[in-house]
């Protein structure tokens, strides 16, 4: 399967939980399914507001670390856009099934495990935030989310947006950044090799990757190399997907 | 009076979008959320709905799940019934609502009771003389190309109320045939299924059981042979055996007589020995062979 940067998606195909919907984007495929609000735990009711819950499972082998790491930033994050206060002593929980990585379309038969955290986490967030939005869970605002890689040659920096495997694991530090749908940061998580103007370089890149889908595609904001509107994309094509949903929903009023 | 466009949670609305009313303050419904002191933003992805006449602007849009809120009209399902108060059933994943029983001026029936949540008023019914397009519902089709009047009740927990005067069947067989009718198409391929699979199991049991019943025959057959084959051997093993002691008596009183008569021949002597020594041999042989077969 080429890895595409075209994302697809599907959603409420699961109709057992409240809401579902698959998406794959760079050869990630990730099903999420949201249930609630739902009965608590006594140990894990919140008196104020609702609890949410974010459970990730690997495309190969048990859960680990690693998925436990990626739980937390989404539960920080999710617990920010969900609208929490109108259900307290409930239960969101949201769960995450990677069904495909790049790494095992070229592994062949052997499933691989991944060798970094990060490379999924957008696609993580992205399908977390379709599941929401197909479950109608009252939300504050919606996210999208990129992936950055950067490699530095002396002075000249490399940002490529949306890497692939090869591009990933030839970059000096990988980024992924979160930005809200009012244009604030929500989430930035980093690994790698990179000094602190490399970082305001790449929150600028995803700053107007984001911004260039709000404005008129302007040339003149466009800066490094080679830089598509990937973000603007993703807002894009969120709506495009909901609004296809929305209508079918709706077609008895016409 | 409604105008639609699409809008996503968090969403800035154009100020133009909302209506506006000399009188009555701005209604909002659902999908949509207060941010005092003047921003008003959608919940949901859905579209934005308003209506001039009653000021109100709410999102529509198609849920998972019913979340009971004020004001909601719903259906709900009496399941039991206390002293003075009715439990009814809103959802299956939400607790009982309680009714007091005096809000009913007459005696309600078991099933299906309008009332909204936190206000005891009877909802609006439908009453339509012939279905309209009703897309996706197979029930109402059916009633409506049979030309049957019904009445349609519809909650906001999702639950439908269908009810028809005409249908000439009992009380509760109308109900019955209602909701035979409702199941029957969508269990119609399920229980095609279950007598397919009843079907091969049967057959997998006759199966079974003929080849135990094979086993236990052969098994019985062998034993019978083999103790018929004992019965017999054990006949033979008493003939000769019987042959043989008759031989030794023979010669025994021959031997008596040829005593008595004193010098007998010693010829003859010697020919009862040799007839009781071949019974015996023959006896020796046949033991020999039994011990060999068993």
């Amino acid at each position: 399967m080429a890895n595409s940067t075209e994302p697809s998606s599907l959603l409420s195909h699961l109709y057992r939980a409240d809401g579902s919907a698959t998406f794959s984007q760079n050869g990630y495929t990730v099903i999420g399914a949201v249930n609630g609000p739902i009965e608590v735990q006594r140990r894990d009711e919140l008196p104020e507001e609702a609890a949410v819950d974010v459970i990730v499972r690997p495309a190969a082998g048990v859960g680990g670390t690693r998925e436990r790491h990626l739980e937390s930033i989404l539960q920080s994050t999710l617990r920010q856009i969900i609208l929490i206060q109108n259900f307290p002593r409930t239960l969101i929980q949201i769960t995450l099934q990677v069904t495909s990585t790049p790494e095992n379309d070229t592994a062949g038969s052997k499933l691989v495990q991944a060798s970094s955290n990060l490379a999924i986490l957008p696609t993580l967030l992205q399908t977390a935030v379709l599941t929401l939005l197909s479950a109608s869970m009252p939300l504050s605002m919606t996210l999208t989310s990129v992936l950055l890689a950067l490699s530095t040659n002396g002075p000249h920096r490399n940002i490529v947006p949306n890497p692939s495997l090869t591009q990933f694991q030839s970059a000096d530090s990988v980024h992924v950044l979160a930005f809200t749908s009012h244009g604030e940061l929500l989430v930035a998580e980093s690994e790698g090799k990179f000094t602190l103007e490399d970082w305001d370089e790449v929150y600028e890149t995803g700053k107007t990757l984001f911004y260039n889908e709000q404005d008129a595609i302007n040339d003149d904001a466009m800066q490094g190399v080679g830089l598509d509107e990937k973000k603007g994309d993703m807002m894009m094509f969120v709506k495009s997907i909901l609004e296809q949903k929305v209508k079918n929903d709706l077609h008895w009023k016409d | 009076m409604a105008t639609t466009t699409f809008v996503l949670p968090g969403q800035l609305l154009d100020p133009e979008s909302l209506p506006s009313h000399p009188t009555l303050p701005l209604k909002l419904g659902p999908g949509l959320r207060h941010i005092p002191p003047n921003t008003i933003t959608p919940t949901v992805a859905g579209q934005l709905c308003t209506d001039k006449r009653k000021n109100a602007v709410w999102v529509e849009f198609n849920g998972g799940r019913y979340v009971p809120t004020v004001g909601d009209l719903v259906i709900a399902t009496i399941q039991k019934s206390s002293v003075d108060v009715y439990y009814a059933s809103v959802s299956d994943y939400t607790s009982n609502a309680t009714l007091p029983q005096l809000s009913f001026e007459a005696r309600p029936r078991r099933r299906d009771r309008n009332s909204p949540l936190g206000h005891w008023s009877m909802a609006r019914r439908l009453m339509l003389p012939k279905p309209a397009e009703q897309g996706g519902l197979v029930i109402l089709e059916e009633l409506g190309g049979q030309g049957v009047a019904f009445e349609i009740a519809v909650g906001r927990n999702g639950k439908v109320w269908v009810d028809s005067k005409s249908l000439k069947v009992g009380k509760s067989g109308r109900q019955y045939s209602i909701q035979k009718h409702l199941q029957e198409k969508s269990r119609h391929e399920y229980k095609a299924a279950l007598k397919e699979l009843k079907q091969t199991k049967e057959h997998e049991k006759k199966c079974i059981a003929n080849m135990l019943k094979a086993e236990e025959d052969a098994r019985a057959n062998a034993v019978k042979a083999e103790s018929q084959l004992r019965m017999q051997l054990m006949r033979e093993e008493m003939r000769l055996k019987m042959e043989l002691m008759r031989e030794e008596s023979e010669v025994r009183r021959e031997a008596k007589r040829d005593d008595a008569v004193a010098t007998g021949a010693s010829p003859g002597a010697s020919r009862e020995p040799s007839r009781v020594a071949k019974r015996k041999r023959d006896y020796r042989i046949f033991r020999n062979n039994e011990v060999t077969l068993t």
